[in-house]
């Protein structure tokens, strides 16, 4: 057996309350992944029963040279858990901004959570635009409401379905190696952890 | 098993209110010194009290996170139900005790409290208002 080697990549996932967060990570974590719902106790409980109080955690082995691994971490939605967001974001080096796609209502929210994550780290992030059920039209007005970099990308989704969860780490990865390979060498700028596996 | 029998007589919000701040009451008289003392709900909603520091709102998450990843871990490494965290910071400690399924009590106290004394009344108060807030299903 040739040596394989390994690299674990830190990346983020979040979003406003109900956008699909933790079922993007439990649709494709090949661990049981560790979250931390809850019931809801307001008002909030006629959109969902359980919600995210502490993080999600899943991760996924992508295969090639280096081998990579993906550990995700999941936050809660809502504003009374951004300390949560600044814990999660430690060491990040891309995050997804998940939002619901078909409830425009939480689109401004979701502004103001990448607004606060463009400040814990800049690093690349990509949009994941949830239960887009090949409606084409609301992903650009996310993009528009949005006022989205044109390198930001928007990636159409359903993460209920395992190869379009795919489809969104893989997007943020792609971005993800791009930025470190575009990096000046930097002994601030966050690494990924490097592992040799003899 | 202690049996501390508080019958669920308080029918309206306002009056169980006023039930667990009797209790909260009763945790600051036995333990002097306590800084502030909060209930939340699981998903870190305030219920009564406060939090010295930090607004009520982020307080209540605070708890809830405490006890929600308390919970997992406990429960990934086969330990049981999660009880308390203690968080001891040069200046102090912040606590969380689980109530019940429902939620959880947070207790802010200086470093000279005794912990041992803090854990003993505040196990009873979490016991007691577990037996007195109505579960959200
Ligand atoms: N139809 C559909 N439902 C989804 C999709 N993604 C998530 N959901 C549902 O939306 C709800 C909220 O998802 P959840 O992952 O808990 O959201 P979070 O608050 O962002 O973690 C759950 O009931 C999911 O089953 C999707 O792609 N399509
Ligand atoms: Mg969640």
């Amino acid at each position: 057996m040739p040596r394989q080697r390994h690299t674990t990549l830190k990346v983020v996932v979040t979003g406003p309350f109900n956008a699909g967060k933790t079922t993007l990570i439990s649709t494709i974590s090949e661990i049981p992944v560790l979250t931390t719902e809850t019931s809801v106790s307001d008002a909030a409980r006629e959109r969902k029963k359980r919600t995210t109080v502490s993080m999600d955690f899943g991760r996924i082995t992508v295969a090639g040279d280096p081998v990579i691994e993906l550990a995700m971490f999941g936050t809660p939605g809502q504003a009374r858990f951004d300390f949560m967001w600044n814990v999660l974001s430690k060491g990040m080096l891309g995050y997804v901004l998940m939002v619901d796609v078909a409830d425009p209502s939480t689109w401004a929210e979701a502004g103001a959570i990448r607004d606060h994550f463009r400040v814990l780290g800049r690093v690349p992030y990509v949009v994941a635009a949830n239960r887009s059920d090949g409606d084409d039209a609301a992903p650009l007005a996310l993009r528009r409401t949005l006022d989205l970099p044109a390198h930001v990308r928007v990636v159409p989704c359903n993460v209920v379905e395992i190869a379009s969860a795919k489809d969104v780490m893989l997007a943020l990865l792609v971005d993800v190696l791009s930025a470190i390979e575009a990096r000046p060498a930097s002994p601030s700028a966050p690494t990924p952890v490097n592992a040799q596996v003899g | 098993m202690e049996s501390v029998a508080i019958a669920p007589t308080a029918t309206g919000a306002h009056s169980l209110e006023e039930a667990v701040s009797r209790e909260l009451s009763t945790l600051r008289m036995s333990v002097p010194g306590l800084l502030s003392v909060l209930v939340a709900t699981s998903d870190g909603l305030p219920l009564v009290g406060d939090c010295r520091g930090t607004d009520r709102q982020t307080a209540a998450a605070m708890a809830a996170a405490a006890l929600g990843l308390g919970g997992e871990i406990a429960g990934r490494i086969r330990q049981g139900d999660y009880c308390e965290t203690v968080t001891r910071s040069s200046d102090g400690y912040f606590v969380t005790y689980r109530i019940g399924e429902i939620g959880v009590l947070a207790v802010v106290a200086p470093t000279g409290v005794s912990l041992a004394m803090l854990h003993h009344e505040a196990r009873t108060t979490a016991a007691r208002l577990a037996r007195l807030i109505p579960p959200a299903d």
